[in-house]
């Protein structure tokens, strides 16, 4: 077998990124220092505040936006651009109202001959478990639904890098817990590497191998938080506590002594 | 369907009468009571009977031929111009930079200060009316292109960017789409205008055969059953027009949520 030529999972090397944006004349820094590194496979969650600068730095890696100091490299290779080794799914499921599912996922679908085209839209339609919906114009599902589109979306492109920017942000509890499971199911059978970013601690814990702590103003990773836990990990768990407890207090250090007097 | 389905069926497709049956009423209430000359307001029944002699009339087909041929030689000029012209405005900055204040103070010219040039260009034959169409309806087709071309969301041109769509996909699967109900907004005014435009073309210059010529001898006879006549015939026009539109409209937007669509 090739190895080269099966789509590896890629390492992401972030090292001092800085970033500035122009707000009404006044320099803002929205980004500073920041530095991870990513392992080839590894489900990495960025978790932070609103206006931390977390999505920024997402879409840095995805290459919609340039940095100002510092450098992304996949492979050592520095990004520059957008391109389609790298899958970002956004918070608002961006489906083009006028396509079909299938149209949808087709329009992303640019560089590949038509059979493999019509074969990998089969395949990622029954991964994200939508056979049945193929002719469904988006305003015709669920919010569920059209998340799991967008997913497909990305993943027709079989992608090595998976970029999440809060995708499941907009969707209720326990929707959100179900994709959280298919998106699990999904790494687990791709192995691409993956960054998520949320601002849901229950989230970045039961999804993540590690969990980066961002803190503002300016951007930058506080700390790791190993979450060392076998999966299919159980929410309620002690260990799975225990880990949530220490993250939420690097938010909220009074409520962390509240809740230590409860117990 | 059950019958109370089909009896409000029948409501809503009649209830647009209203207004013409009120109308039609007090007209008939006026003469009766004498509150109107009847030289100048004739009886519903004379225009009946007007009605009957047109229709059985071939100058009156002939008339309403030349004016829908007119029209629609105007209409497909000014939309095809108004298009092309407005998605450049909309889609280049540049167009819109070195076209567009020309355009805009273009547009605020009436149309009817045209004619005296357009007569004096064209002479005084069938290409002056359908170029006074064509100058008055485009307008419409630039503006409402301009501003659906720009609709294109920044989230779209994002996902365009990280998919590594082309150009030319781009175009044809965002950019048209995107600009697609707007783009009918513009057909639905510049069909209006247009009718309006023939039927002002032919009062105005008075020349060949058209429904106008209706108006024209009603006026110059004085039967004003004959006038009202033509504004029936130039309204309905109108109307059947608006309909075609708004269903083709529905067949072409259908990936709208139905409570967009059935606006209006």
């Amino acid at each position: 077998m090739n190895t080269q030529l099966a789509p590896s999972a890629p390492t992401i090397v972030a090292a001092g990124i800085g970033k500035r944006f122009n707000s009404n004349g006044s320099q803002v820094v929205a980004l500073q220092g920041l530095d991870v590194t990513v392992q080839p496979g590894e489900f990495l969650s960025i978790i932070g505040g609103s206006g931390c600068g977390k999505s920024t730095f997402l879409r840095i890696i995805a290459g919609l936006e340039t940095n100002d100091d510092g450098s992304v490299t996949i492979d050592g290779v520095p990004v520059r651009r957008p391109g389609l080794d790298r899958g970002i799914m956004f918070q608002d499921c961006r489906l083009l109202p006028w396509f079909t599912v299938e149209r949808n996922l087709a329009f992303a679908l640019t560089h590949v001959p038509k059979d493999e085209a019509r074969a990998r839209i089969a395949d990622v339609i029954r991964l994200v478990g939508l056979v049945g919906f193929e002719k469904a114009y988006p305003h015709q599902l669920s919010g569920g639904m059209a998340q799991r589109v967008a997913i497909a979306r990305v993943l027709v492109n079989k992608p090595r890098v998976l970029l999440l920017d809060e995708p499941f942000g907009a969707l209720d509890a326990l929707t959100k817990i179900q994709m959280q499971e298919e998106l699990l199911r999904i790494w687990e059978s791709e192995r691409s590497t993956v960054i998520l970013v949320t601002h849901d601690i229950d989230e970045a814990v039961y999804l993540g191998d590690r969990v980066a702590i961002m803190s503002n103003r300016p951007g930058h990773i506080k700390r790791f938080v190993e979450v060392d836990l076998a999966r299919p990990r159980d929410r309620t768990s002690p260990a799975f506590v225990a880990v949530r407890r220490q993250i939420f207090g690097e938010f909220f250090t009074v409520a962390e002594a509240q809740v230590e007097y409860q117990i | 369907m059950s019958a109370r389905t089909t009896r409000r069926f029948i409501v809503r497709g009649f209830r647009g009468a209203a207004l013409p049956l009120a109308l039609l009423a007090f007209w008939t209430l006026a003469l009766s009571r004498g509150w109107a000359n009847r030289q100048l307001l004739p009886s519903p029944w004379t225009v009946l009977q007007t009605v009957r002699h047109s229709l059985a009339d071939a100058w009156f087909w002939t008339g309403l031929g030349h004016s829908l041929a007119r029209m629609a030689t105007g209409f497909l000029i000014a939309s095809t111009i108004g298009l092309l012209f407005g998605v450049l405005l909309g889609a280049s900055r540049w167009g819109a930079r070195l076209a567009g204040p020309g355009f805009h103070a273009f547009r605020q010219v009436a149309p009817f200060a045209w004619i005296p040039l357009i007569s004096a260009w064209f002479g005084v034959g069938e290409s002056t009316k359908v170029a006074f169409i064509t100058l008055a309806a485009f307008p419409a087709m630039v503006i409402n292109a301009i501003e659906g071309v720009q609709a294109v969301t920044r989230q779209h041109r994002e996902l365009a960017r990280v998919l590594e769509i082309s150009r030319w996909r781009f175009i044809t699967g965002v950019i048209v789409p995107t600009a697609m109900p707007q783009i009918f907004t513009g057909i639905h005014l510049t069909l209006v205008v247009a009718w309006l435009a023939t039927v002002g073309a032919e009062y105005f210059l008075q020349i060949g055969p058209g429904v106008a010529g209706i108006l024209i001898e009603g006026r110059a006879l004085v039967r004003m059953d004959l006038v009202l006549f033509g504004i029936a015939v130039i309204g309905l026009v109108g109307f059947a027009l608006n309909l075609t539109v708004r269903h083709l409209e529905a067949l072409v937007l259908r990936w709208r949520p139905a409570n967009t669509s059935e606006a209006s």
